[in-house]
């Protein structure tokens, strides 16, 4: 942990947001829901109505993306 | 009569699979419009004993002041306030001192300006709300003295909501002039994304991720919200502790004085 957050900001480098970061890291735990999101963009790709959206399962991604980021997330901030 | 009764049978049966299937539209509406519901994160005051982090208070209101100041106001928040909570009483004095406060009248009916004192406000961006919309393409940007009291879960809304700027699920497309943001009601919100990567340089020189500004600006917005939280804390465990020490002698006093009533004996005489 400790590594860890000298690797976040050293004055050569860029600082790497900690929360993109555990997005990123956390994206294995939510396939499911992702590969959901993926198959509804693909549904929806020839609609001309425009009435067609996957919020639903754009939400369900990021509500689990969201559940297993939080509790880690203050562990990497000050 | 018998039609009759089939008649209005298959029309309430009709109106109930419309209902039905137009529940299921509505549903997906709701989504959007109660927004994506935040998660809850581990708050370094959230215990029962825990106090601010006055450390990430101080930083919170240096990225207030530097990034939100400009359109959010904080009028119930005076600069006295922020003395001994995150600020000493000379840099207080040196932050107000910086801000012109209309102050008047004086001896001859004239309002005039002055440095601002201790006693101030945290000064407005706009003068009133007709003012602040006309800037804002039409949106208030809110006062957020109570932000965090005044939304549901309020801490982790504003912490979700300033860190949650996203691209639109497919399908979705926001006119211009307003953001994508999923945990706000309806989606589409006026404020455009404000915490970025480094946007402020700390005084104490900690990382300014997106991250750790929106954990510090919340912090600062909790304690404005509710200042009173350490000294509530500490007066609700010393009276639940004392209170239930009285419960414990009231009990046992009870049962001492009812003692009598309890162990006394009835006798019931036959009657012959």
């Amino acid at each position: 942990m400790f590594i860890s957050f000298f690797k976040y900001h050293r004055a050569d480098e860029e600082v790497v947001d900690p929360k993109k970061y555990l997005e990123e890291s956390c994206k294995p735990k939510c396939v499911k829901p992702l590969l959901e999101y993926q198959a509804c963009v693909k549904r929806i790709q020839g609609d001309e109505s425009g009435h067609k959206h996957c919020t639903g399962q754009y939400f369900d991604y990021w509500h689990c993306i969201d559940k297993c980021v939080a509790p880690k997330l203050f562990a990497k901030l000050k | 009569m018998w039609t009759l009764v089939l008649l209005v049978a298959f029309a309430l049966l009709g109106a109930g699979v419309t209902g039905l299937l137009s529940f299921s539209t509505v549903a997906s509406a709701d989504e959007a419009e109660h927004g994506l519901a935040c998660p809850d994160y581990p708050w370094p005051h959230d215990g029962i004993l825990s106090s601010y982090d006055h450390a990430s208070i101080r930083r919170g209101h240096q990225v207030y002041q530097q990034v939100c100041a400009s359109c959010h106001s904080m009028s119930l928040i005076s600069y006295r306030d922020l003395v001994g909570v995150a600020y000493t009483e000379e840099e207080a004095k040196a932050m107000a001192a910086e801000i012109e406060v209309v102050d008047g009248p004086n001896d001859e009916g004239e309002m005039f300006t002055r440095p601002g004192k201790l006693s101030d406000r945290l000064p407005q961006p706009y003068a009133n709300e007709s003012a602040a919309r006309f800037a804002n393409g039409g949106a208030y940007p809110p006062d957020l003295s109570l932000i965090t009291k005044a939304r549901h879960n309020g801490q982790n809304y504003v912490f979700a909501l300033l860190t949650g700027y996203r691209d639109p699920p497919a399908g979705i497309s926001i006119r211009e002039g307003l953001h994508y943001n999923p945990y706000f009601p309806g989606g589409a919100i006026a404020m455009p994304k404000m915490l970025n990567d480094e946007a402020v340089e700390y005084e104490d020189g900690v990382p300014a991720t997106e991250a750790q500004m929106g954990k510090d600006v919340v912090s600062f917005l909790s304690w404005a919200a509710e200042p009173e939280m350490e000294e509530r804390k500490l007066m609700g465990f010393k009276w639940i502790f004392l209170l239930s020490l009285a419960l414990l002698q009231a009990a046992y006093y009870r049962r001492l004085k009812w003692s009598v009533l309890k162990s006394r004996k009835l006798v019931l005489d036959v009657v012959n």
